[in-house]
């Protein structure tokens, strides 16, 4: 009995075990389309597999861990991660892989490449429609490549995108599972996809295209041109070109973006027989499925290859407010991902900086209330431009590091699939380097106990003194410390208070040029240029991941200072046109705060119910006690002392200051690579993301252990 | 979100769902553990369990009412360790009088049918725990208290 089934033998029988997309493409081959032959292979083996190993029980470990409901986006991946990882490095069972070797010696490994896909049994149609959840690897060589491909497909069944959408997948652990499609390879010379019915107008077909394979169409990176067709006659309606520079070729390891030549970059990749076999297949496909279609393609040698059909559903759509579909475009190819480097690093945060320097010049206290209100709505409607470039911008560069993680892990497969982060370390963090530059200010007072003295006792900084100096370069460079409270934090009170305690320079001196070279030892030959732009990439993802707060910071300090100078007038009532603004304003530019409501629930539930030992995910190893200073929005941050467990809703950028002094941290906001995070690794304290709640069920003064290496917050209260 | 009080519904799930709980007692100064069959008050700031006066935990009782009492919901599969909750409650047992038997009774044979013979017999001594406290472990390693004094019903 083998395990592998081929093409034409599959039948409705077998849906089961098969999914929809492979007897979806079984079927045509039946039908006579030309589809890339191939196999299928049963979710009963993913099954077996799973009981194999033990891997059940891991998965279900990972799954009911914490609640969905309260799991972020970025939780999903570190959860996705680690089944990924617990695939990754089970080896075969030695009976398995045996059985599969022979089947895939019998016939696939014979192909020259081939294409390992995911077809989930159970899908129904509306559900086939979120394309893009599973992994899929191509341009695979031999029977040992294919047995990789097949555990990574396997794992994708729980990918992040999987596990947002699910309730319509019917995501089970214990009942779920994966089938795998073995495709032989046909590399196109032009790829693209089809709808029968455009999405804006279905009285025509379209068609986009891209020269090479259709990955990069698929992920964002190659523009396609964009043809329409009648879906009377076939004419060709209308056509969007655009200017082709870049192809998705096959190399000895995978695949590579590589630049087209002059005779290409000019020509379109649709040519007269290709619309005609479009819209024949299409108007055919369409006949025998009774249904509207999005089909994947790719045309080799003037004939065209059908590589999948899904119905266009309604499915498609999202409703308003789903932010699903968005959080799934944050997946960027390395090619996208360096095209954003370039954009963020030359354009984006140059241009806050530009724009924060602009304010800074601005003499709030000369101008008049019209003046200073509108000053106010124009600094308002930079910040919200800048926000959006976040949003739109500085957020999916983080996919960088994820796209490392999953390289590191597929090579390496380390015991902890973060491992990968200890590679990303980085000096040029600016979050350490002001804290290094506040370290140097405090050392510099420590050792002149006069002025030490005289500022305590509220005295000024002596002009041209080097301590004025370096505070008024500090000022310039980072706008102070902090940018989000209200209250103006004094600069120098916290510098008497660093002065004043031991130096505690906790900042790693971790070895990530050891760890790396230990990293590309490992790597093939073949793929060293590959590891090391997705290396690039990864340590720049993890820079500007804070780095880009700290510059937003910037321009809300600008926005900050405006409301401050409002206040200011309101309060000595100097504030003629200038009332109606702040409100507003106040509460929608703090973008990260907490909902206000959570207090008078503390209240409620009085003092019967006591959380005793709080569970998060361990986002940074060691093991650390101390008494909790728990920061909400009417904290005072200079108030913390050395020593204390922070506790807070999300690390934000003003809050880096304290992590040097702090004996552990712990964050309501979850996962392995929140800024919280970051900074914590960066100091080496333990630190616990991801417990719902935090703030509320630890109560300031609570006497805490925090375990890093668990994520275990175990909470001693005073009174009990 | 668990809220605080879907937690405090899953403490009453627990005590009203399952019918056995491991009661730990004091023998000289080592814990002794032992199975009972146990019921729940209302508000639950009582148990109930019966037991002969024969054995050893009611030695150990006549000596120390300080007992903790475990109720939880684990089976032997490790799919669902994360399902898994256990609830521990803390306080201090003492006998029932006879003359109260059959108040209490009428309660604790509704949940215990079968054991009518076994708590009719004049060998067989109830307790009452007066619970203090009762800590929640959910999710293999979140621990919550309840504090039966401070609990304003």
């Amino acid at each position: 009995m083998h395990w592998l089934i081929p093409f034409t033998k599959l039948s409705q029988e077998t849906a089961k075990t098969l999914g929809g997309k492979a007897l979806m493409l079984a079927r045509l081959q039946q039908e006579g389309f030309m589809v890339p032959d191939g196999y299928c292979l049963p979710a009963d083996v993913y099954h077996e597999f799973l009981a194999e190993t033990g891997l059940d029980a891991f998965i279900a470990m990972e799954l009911q861990r914490k609640d969905f409901r309260e799991m972020r986006w970025e939780e999903l991946w570190d959860v996705s991660l680690r089944i990924r990882n617990h695939f990754a490095s089970r080896a075969w069972p030695q009976a398995m892989k045996d059985k599969l070797l022979n089947d895939l010696c019998a016939g696939p490994a014979n192909w020259p490449a081939v294409a390992v896909r995911s077809t989930a049994p159970g899908e129904d149609s509306a559900s086939q429609s979120f394309a893009g959840l599973h992994e899929s690897r191509i341009m695979l060589q031999g029977a040992e490549a294919i047995l990789e491909a097949i555990r990574i497909v396997w794992a994708s069944l729980w990918s992040d995108g999987a596990l947002l959408y699910r309730h319509e997948l019917d995501l089970q652990p214990g009942t779920s599972g994966m089938a795998v499609i073995i495709q032989e390879m046909v590399v196109g010379d032009v790829s693209g996809v089809l709808f029968t019915r455009a999405p804006q107008d279905s009285s025509v077909m379209m068609a986009e295209a891209v020269w090479g394979l259709n990955q990069a169409l698929v992920d964002g990176t190659i523009e396609p041109d964009r043809w329409q067709f009648s879906r009377a006659t076939g004419a060709v309606t209308d056509k969007h070109r655009v200017v082709h520079s870049l192809a998705l070729r096959p190399t000895t390891h995978g695949t590579e973006l590589t630049p087209l030549d002059k005779g290409q970059s000019e020509k379109s990749p649709f040519d007269a027989t290709l619309c005609r076999q479009l819209f024949e297949t299409g108007g055919q496909l369409e006949t025998l499925l009774g249904a509207a279609l999005d089909i994947e393609w790719t045309y080799s040698d003037q004939r065209l290859h059908i590589l999948q059909v899904r119905p266009i559903t309604a499915a498609l759509r999202s409703e308003a407010g789903d932010e699903r579909p968005w959080y799934l475009s944050l997946h960027r190819s390395l090619d996208n991902l360096e095209a954003l480097r370039t954009e963020l690093e030359q354009q984006i945060l140059p241009g806050m900086d530009h724009d924060a320097e602009a304010m800074r010049t601005v003499e709030l206290a000369q101008l008049t209330n019209l003046e200073l209100a509108e000053e106010y709505r124009r600094r308002s409607r930079i910040l919200d431009k800048w926000l959006s470039a976040y949003k739109e911008k500085c957020i999916p560069m983080a996919h960088g590091l994820r796209l490392f993680g999953e390289f590191y892990n597929d090579l390496i497969k380390p015991e902890d699939p973060h491992e990968f982060v200890g590679l990303l370390h980085s000096d040029d963090l600016l979050a350490v380097k002001r804290n290094r530059q506040l370290r140097e200010m405090a050392e510099l007072l420590r050792k002149d106990a006069r002025l030490l003295q005289q500022l305590k006792d509220r005295g000024e900084l002596p002009d041209r003194s080097p301590l004025k100096l370096m505070l008024e370069a500090f000022n310039r460079e980072y706008s102070g410390i902090s940018w989000v409270v209200h209250e103006e934090l004094d600069l120098i009170s916290w510098l008497v208070k660093l002065a004043e305690q031991e130096d505690t320079d906790k900042s790693q001196r971790l070895q990530p040029i050891d760890k790396q070279q230990a990293f590309f030892d490992q790597v093939p030959e073949a793929e060293r240029g590959m590891a090391e732009r997705i290396l690039a990439v990864a340590k720049a993802s993890y820079l500007l991941r804070d780095n880009d707060n700290l510059y937003l910071g910037k321009v809300r300090a600008g926005v900050v200072g405006t409301e401050q100078e409002i206040r200011k007038r309101i309060d000595t009532g100097a504030s003629a046109g200038l009332d109606k603004l702040l409100p507003e304003a106040t509460e929608s530019k703090k973008p990260f705060s907490r909902d206000e409501t959570q207090q008078e629930e503390v209240e409620r539930a009085g003092n019967w119910q006591i959380a005793r030992q709080l569970v998060g995910q361990p986002a940074g190893p060691g093991v650390s006690s101390g008494p909790a200073r728990v920061l909400n929005n009417a904290s005072v941050l200079t108030d913390f002392k050395a020593g204390e467990v922070l506790v807070c809703d999300a690390i934000e950028p003003n809050m880096t200051f304290l992590a040097p002094l702090a004996a552990a941290i712990v964050e309501r906001r979850g996962g392995m690579l929140v800024h919280g995070a970051i900074i914590a690794r960066e100091y080496g304290i333990p630190c616990v993301t991801g417990i719902p709640d935090a703030t509320r069920l630890i109560k300031p003064g609570d006497y805490l252990t925090v375990d890093g290496y668990l994520g275990i917050v175990t909470i001693d209260r005073s009174d009990g | 979100m668990t809220t605080d009080a879907e937690e405090w519904q899953l403490v009453l799930k627990l005590l009203n769902e399952q019918s056995f709980g491991v009661l730990g007692t004091n023998h000289k100064g080592h814990p002794y553990a032992s199975l009972v069959a146990f019921t729940v008050t209302a508000e639950a700031r009582f148990l109930y369990f019966a037991t002969t006066r024969a054995t050893r935990k009611y030695l150990n009782l006549a000596a120390d009412g300080q007992i903790s009492l475990l109720v939880d919901n684990r089976t032997s599969q490790a799919l669902t360790l994360y399902e898994a909750a256990a609830v521990t409650a803390y306080g201090s047992a003492t006998e029932v009088a006879v003359a109260e038997h059959a108040e209490v009774l009428e309660s604790y044979l509704v949940r215990h049918p079968q054991l009518q013979s076994f708590v009719s017999s004049p060998t067989t001594a109830i307790f009452r725990i007066e619970v203090e406290s009762y800590h929640l472990v959910q999710r293999f390693q979140n621990v919550t208290e309840f504090r039966m004094n401070r609990c304003t019903g």
